[in-house]
């Protein structure tokens, strides 16, 4: 029987997988093709260009914070949005009320997030006049190390009504039985959550770190608004060092850079792709 | 519950979008006429008006005004060298001219020719006193017999117009236009609410207002009254970016004229002639701006008639020219390519009006050429610097690049180092009379990639035993603080308006070449010297706080600005005794008559080219450079030889001092008297006026000797000018110490030297 | 007692998502000069702090009158944006769907190479694909065009990976009963398929609509002419200087968003949830 269908449903997926091919994927493969030639000249550079990258201190810097970016913002995103849905989960009342106003932030453009950012956090915005009141000393938070946590609480502001409705969802979906049998046999909250709770969210857990990543990508957009094309050493991420590399016309050295952003992501996706399968 | 908020919202979004679909769509034809135009000019590969000019009357010095008569003649009315004035007719063979009759002899200083064969004069006489003037008012008839009309007003008289039923209009100063019946001098307001006019103009009976929003307003000549706004008339002269603001007296940004039906009329903005058809869905460019004088920017639009025959006629004067007056003619030519063969893109960052000019003299000059000057950052588009270089950068890489760049603003370094830089050392060498010492701003293993066509220098204008004690940097900073010791009280040290990043600004680029070691690395000890000698000067003068004001209005963007770093400003308070010390760039012809007249009238003030941490340093601007990929080199090389000749190079106009050395010299010799005055609007005691002379060639030589003594290129590197400036604020205010504010720059700049 | 200490930090954190919108609401009803006033700290040099109060002292709709009628450009670049979404949601609803369920409930070989193929092209930011893009785009002749954007972001598999969560869990048995009675792939998808992972798809375009609606390297890179900008462009280029236009204009294009979003917000989360069902 099996057999019969062998082969069924790949005309579903042509029409997609065309466009796809044509139009990400070949431009793709045109920047792999780059980052072994030389940028203006065309002429074929080995892996050259890879080897000027890597030693780069703009590049290492930029991938520096970039996963620190990623180790610190995915982890925290996961566990607030987690707690917030929890929190959420055993109320009986305003819940609709309250899931919109968290979500609300999603639906901001970045355009508007920065320039509420630029009044609070520039020197003398409201943070300074907020902290100069309680007797605090101000900075110029953009330019200080303190600029990668502004980075991170815009990622957070944005993405954690949307986790945490992903996380809600999920909770929902694990039987009120469980619970029930649980409770009857002795379980306390936290065995509960450790031992239903938990592994019944694993799914999820997938999903909801696949597009939390990519929403990270996302943030470069508010940074580069806020803050230009150089911002605070913290702030500075691969993105923007591609953006300058390509303002250069350093195509070469970007398209290494990709590549090999590129194969970090690939690899990370493999890792994940197994721990859920 | 539920339900009913969902059906809420989706009616919310529906009238959202209705809103918008609705609001949007009349302004959504925009896009269409640009796309009709292309159409044309790529459809038809032949035929364009070409551009001729007509000869006036003999000794001709000064033209009034110029009409049309109702059998087609083209009059002008033309002043000659004596000042004997007359009305001329253009003859059938379109060169030469017959008398109509003459003119009164007092000075004229408004006139219309009316299409019945008369005219309308406004004369004026002042005393000697300058003081009293007094207006007269005559009306002439076919034959010129004059006849004064009683007018009690004395207000001043901005334009006169005839309608094309011999109907006069008149605009004085705070009234509303007015027609004018020339038998009882009476004044009829007829057309209502024109009150905001800056200018108006008459195609044949239909009066079109211009306000001071820039809106085209349409009246009906007979009645007064007010029509429909035409939409597509305003779409087209907005859209095509020409600009709307009366800049002067003689001269409207846009003039119109009559058609040969009714509801035909035909304009003329800096961008070309136009043909309309009333009511219609688009005006039509007949005659393209940039093809001819009318696309200069010193050319000022007076009168336009169009002729029976498709022909045009336009009476300009051209500023660079010493304001002289133009008869063009624009005949059809059916042969003439629509675009010319040889096609050259020019891109710059920022708009530049003097390549501008450039391009439309060189056009001038080769009628096959078409140059077009591309901005990558304009008040229209917005989009920032770096966006615009990656367009730039994208268009390049995409083999879509310009032939030609001004490299002020771009990552010069890295484009020579990827060998986008097309080697010009022989354009160079080729050309001649250029200050040679200029040239070498942009240059790689003796070659020559960028050539300035401006520059400034930094100058310091003082008491002479001052100035002498002025060596570097240190010595500076000594020498204000002495003369902070010397000072009466009312008098600053120096031009103070300004907060540490302004200080900075004008000592920057005295100072910066030497910041910047061979690889690129920042010389920290040097800049820390700097921001400690700038401490010192700004501490001498604490006049900051009373402009507190002042600079919260001006935005980020000023603060690094020309106007800033140029010595002009500062010559007014020299002169005016209210400062002692004057210092900054000096980037045109009238700083150094200020500085002249300064120091000719002021006892013991002399200048000099300013010492800082590097000497003898010079400012390269208007850098140009081929790309190396383009496909028009040898076009370009043609174009770049021609803005080092002096012709091209006498267009000054604020981008900097010519690299020419004839044309340096000559207009610096061309420069005219003029008084300069500034005052602030809160403070009665700033006003200040300074009568600036002629300069004389002594003056001259002796600043060409300074010019030829520099030698070292100011650096052009823009984020280290704004790292640099940004911490000078918080230096001098004391927030940071100098090793600190060096330690921000370095921070800012370690990134981009990683790169 | 738990409940009551639970209320707090949801209190604070609805404050802090929520401030942003008051921030912008109040500043779009204050005139000129009095926001120059509250920032007056932070636009120029003067010393102090910025304030700004939560609701204007002298509320006025001037900003809002001189966007919605002075302005034409915004009403174009609105429209725009609007073009543009609508385009992208259109085209993604048609390819996107068919591919999703092909990966959900086909057996052709390599699937899972082919997916997992999607979701790596997917991560990658765009300054990767910029240059390629343009030229791509410039050889198609679709530069300077909505349409070469459009067909760019179409093929996005974003909504792939989405829709494949919902189309997954269509129960494989009624499928293999659909077959089994004779029914097409094509009415197997149709009649059992497109029901079952409705919400799916609701979720997959609420999301890539806001996704769309600030869409801004796309349209900074490949468009040249003003008039085709979307008003995610507009936004940014008002600075500090006019920002009594840039409250209103952000209030105005955050307005669709909002909109967009409670409407869809059921269809989410149910979607959402029947997705996290264990299989």
């Amino acid at each position: 029987m099996k057999k019969k269908y062998r082969g069924c449903g790949f005309g579903f997926v042509l029409p997609s997988l065309l466009g796809v091919l044509l139009f990400i994927a070949v431009p793709f493969f045109d920047v792999v093709r780059r980052s072994f030639m030389k940028a203006a000249s065309g002429t074929w550079a080995g892996l050259s260009n890879y080897r000027m990258v890597f030693s780069n201190t703009a590049f290492q810097t930029a991938a520096g914070n970039t996963l620190r970016f990623e180790a610190v913002c995915i982890p925290l995103l996961l566990v607030l949005s987690l707690a917030a849905a929890l929190a959420l989960y055993g109320l009986e009342r305003h819940v609709r009320l309250l899931k919109s106003c968290i979500l609300f932030p999603m639906a901001v453009p970045a355009a508007s997030v920065v320039l509420l950012w630029k009044v609070l956090f520039h020197e003398n915005g409201l943070l300074g006049g907020l902290m100069h009141l309680l007797h605090l000393p101000g900075a110029d938070w953009m330019n200080t190390p303190w600029a990668f946590w502004i980075l991170v609480f815009s990622y957070l502001w944005k993405n954690l009504g949307y986790d945490m409705v992903l996380w809600l969802a999920g909770l929902s979906g694990i039987p009120i039985s469980l619970y029930e049998a649980a409770q009857a046999d002795g379980a306390g909250r936290w065995q509960c959550f450790r031992y239903i709770t938990l592994p019944n969210l694993l799914p999820s857990l997938f999903t909801i770190s696949v597009l939390s990543v990519l929403n990270s990508f996302k943030v470069f957009r508010e940074a580069y608004l806020a803050a230009g094309d150089y911002p605070h050493e913290s702030m500075y991420l691969l993105q923007h060092l591609f953006n300058n590399w390509y303002r250069d016309l350093s195509m070469d050295k970007m398209a290494a850079g990709a590549v090999v952003q590129a194969g970090v992501i690939f690899m990370m996706v493999l890792l994940l792709k197994r721990a859920w399968d | 519950m539920k339900h009913k908020g969902k059906r809420i919202i989706c009616r919310a979004l529906a009238a959202v979008l209705a809103l918008g679909l609705f609001t949007g769509c009349g302004t959504d034809t925009g896009g269409a006429y640009e796309e009709q135009a292309q159409e044309k000019k790529s459809d038809k590969a032949k035929g364009r008006y070409l551009e001729s000019d007509v000869d006036f009357p003999e000794n001709t010095d000064r033209v009034l005004a110029m009409g049309k008569l109702e059998d087609g003649t083209i009059r002008i009315a033309a002043e000659d060298s004596d000042g004997a004035k007359a009305v001329w007719n253009l003859q059938e063979d379109g060169s030469t001219w017959e008398k109509g009759y003459d003119l009164p002899e007092k000075y004229i200083y408004k006139m219309a020719l009316s299409p019945t064969g008369g005219a309308f004069v406004v004369c004026m006489e002042t005393d000697e006193s300058g003081e009293t003037e007094k207006k007269w008012f005559y009306q002439l008839d076919e034959s010129g017999t004059m006849k004064e009309v009683p007018v009690n007003s004395d207000e001043y008289v901005y334009f006169v117009r005839y309608t094309q039923d011999g109907e006069l209009l008149m605009q004085q100063q705070n009234q509303p236009i007015c027609s004018l019946q020339m038998e009882t001098g009476e004044r009829v307001e007829k057309f209502s609410g024109a009150d905001d006019g800056s200018f108006f103009e008459t195609a044949g009976n239909t009066v079109y207002m211009v306000n001071h929003d820039g809106e085209i307003l349409p009246y009906d000549g007979k009645t007064g009254e007010a029509l429909a706004k035409d939409e597509a008339l305003s779409e087209t002269i907005s859209q095509s970016g020409a600009h709307t603001d009366l800049r002067s007296m003689e001269c409207t940004p846009l003039v119109f004229a009559g058609g040969k039906e009714e509801n035909e009329i035909f304009f003329c903005s800096e961008k070309g002639i136009y043909r309309y058809i009333k009511n219609g869905s688009m005006a039509e460019q007949v005659v393209d701006g940039a093809l001819s004088s009318i696309g200069s920017p010193s050319t000022g639009l007076i009168s336009l008639e169009a002729a029976d025959n498709n022909e045009f006629y336009l009476l300009a004067v051209e500023a660079d020219d010493d304001y002289q007056f133009h008869l063009f003619h624009y005949v059809y030519s059916k042969d003439a390519a629509v675009v010319p063969e040889s096609q050259l893109r020019v891109w710059t960052l920022h708009e530049n009006t003097e390549l501008q000019q450039n391009i439309s003299q060189y056009q001038k000059k080769n009628p096959e050429a078409y140059v077009n000057l591309e901005v990558g950052v304009t008040q229209d588009n917005g989009v920032t610097d770096s966006d615009a270089l990656k367009n730039l950068s994208t268009e390049i890489m995409a083999g879509k690049g310009p032939d030609l760049l001004v490299l002020d603003g771009l990552p010069v370094d890295a484009y020579m180092e990827k060998g986008m830089l097309e080697d010009v050392t022989d354009t160079v060498n080729q050309a001649e009379g250029l200050f040679s010492n200029l040239m070498h701003s942009v240059e790689q293993d003796g070659k020559i990639y960028g050539i300035p066509l401006r520059f400034g220098m930094p100058l310091v204008v003082g008491s002479r035993e001052v100035l002498e004690n002025i060596q570097d940097l240190q010595s500076f900073a000594d020498v204000v603080e002495e003369l902070k010791g010397m000072k009466e009280p009312q008098r600053s040290v120096y031009n103070s308006f300004y907060n540490g990043a302004y200080l900075a600004a004008q000592i920057y680029d005295s100072c910066s070449p030497v910041w910047l070691k061979e690889d690129g690395t920042l010389e920290e000890d040097l800049l820390e010297e700097f921001y400690t000698q700038l401490n010192r000067i700004y501490d001498t003068d604490n006049s900051v706080e009373d402009y507190a004001e002042f600079y919260s209005g001006i935005s980020e963007r000023g603060v690094y600005s020309d106007f800033v770093s140029s010595v002009g400003g500062g010559n007014m308070e020299l002169y005016n005794d209210r400062t002692m010390l004057n210092f900054g760039n000096i980037l045109s012809v009238t700083d150094l008559a200020m500085i002249h007249t300064t120091t000719e009238e002021k006892e013991g003030i002399s200048y000099k080219p300013l010492a800082g941490q590097s000497t003898h340093v010079y400012v390269p601007r208007s850098i140009m450079g081929i790309n190396s990929q383009s496909g028009a080199k040898q076009e370009a090389e043609k174009f770049l030889a021609f803005l080092l000749t002096e012709e091209a190079q006498k267009a000054s106009m604020g981008m900097g001092l010519p690299v020419h050395q004839k044309a340096l010299e000559s207009s610096a010799e061309g420069m005219e008297e003029s008084t300069f005055t500034t005052s602030m609007s809160n403070d009665p005691d700033s006003y200040m006026e300074m009568h600036v002379k002629k300069l004389d060639s002594k003056t001259v030589e002796e600043f060409t000797a300074y010019v030829k003594e520099a030698d070292t290129p100011a650096v052009a590197n823009e984020i280290l000018r704004n790292a640099v400036l940004e911490q000078a604020d918080d230096c001098v205010q004391g927030n940071l110490t100098p090793a600190e504010a060096v330690g921000k720059v370095s921070e800012k700049i370690r990134l981009y030297l990683a790169e | 007692m738990w409940k009551k200490l639970k209320m707090i930090p949801l209190a604070v954190l609805v404050f802090v998502c929520v401030y942003p919108f008051c921030f912008l609401a109040a500043g779009s009803l204050m005139g000129k000069g009095e926001i120059q006033e509250c920032l007056l700290a932070v636009m120029g040099d003067a010393g102090g702090y910025a304030h700004f109060p939560w609701l204007p002292r002298y509320p006025t709709c001037q900003s809002y009158v001189e966007i919605l009628l002075d302005s034409p450009e915004f009403f174009v670049m609105f429209w725009n944006s609007v073009k543009l979404t609508a385009g992208v949601l259109a085209g993604q609803f048609l390819f996107g769907i068919l591919a999703a369920w092909g990966f959900a409930k086909g057996t052709f070989p390599f699937r899972k190479i082919l997916f997992t193929f999607y979701i790596l092209l997917m991560m990658m930011p765009f300054q990767v694909f910029m240059l390629s893009d343009y030229l791509l785009l410039d050889g198609l002749h679709m530069l300077d065009t909505h349409r070469g954007i459009v067909l760019l972001c179409i093929f996005s598999p974003f909504p792939v990976f989405i829709m494949y969560r919902f189309f997954h869990q269509v129960p494989q048995a009624l499928v293999e009963a659909a077959r089994l009675d004779g029914a097409s792939q094509w009415q197997v998808f149709w009649h059992i398929g497109l029901p079952g992972g409705s919400s799916g798809i609701l979720s997959a375009l609420v999301l890539s609509f806001l996704e769309y609606w600030s869409l801004l390297e796309q349209p900074m890179t490949f468009l040249k002419s003003k008039k085709l900008w979307p008003l995610s462009l507009y936004l940014p280029n008002i600075g500090l200087e006019d920002a009594q236009a840039a409250f209103a204009a952000s209030v105005i294009a955050l307005i669709p968003a909002v909109l967009v979003f409670l409407a869809g917000q059921d269809y989410l989360e149910k979607g959402i949830m029947a997705a996290a069902v264990k299989e």
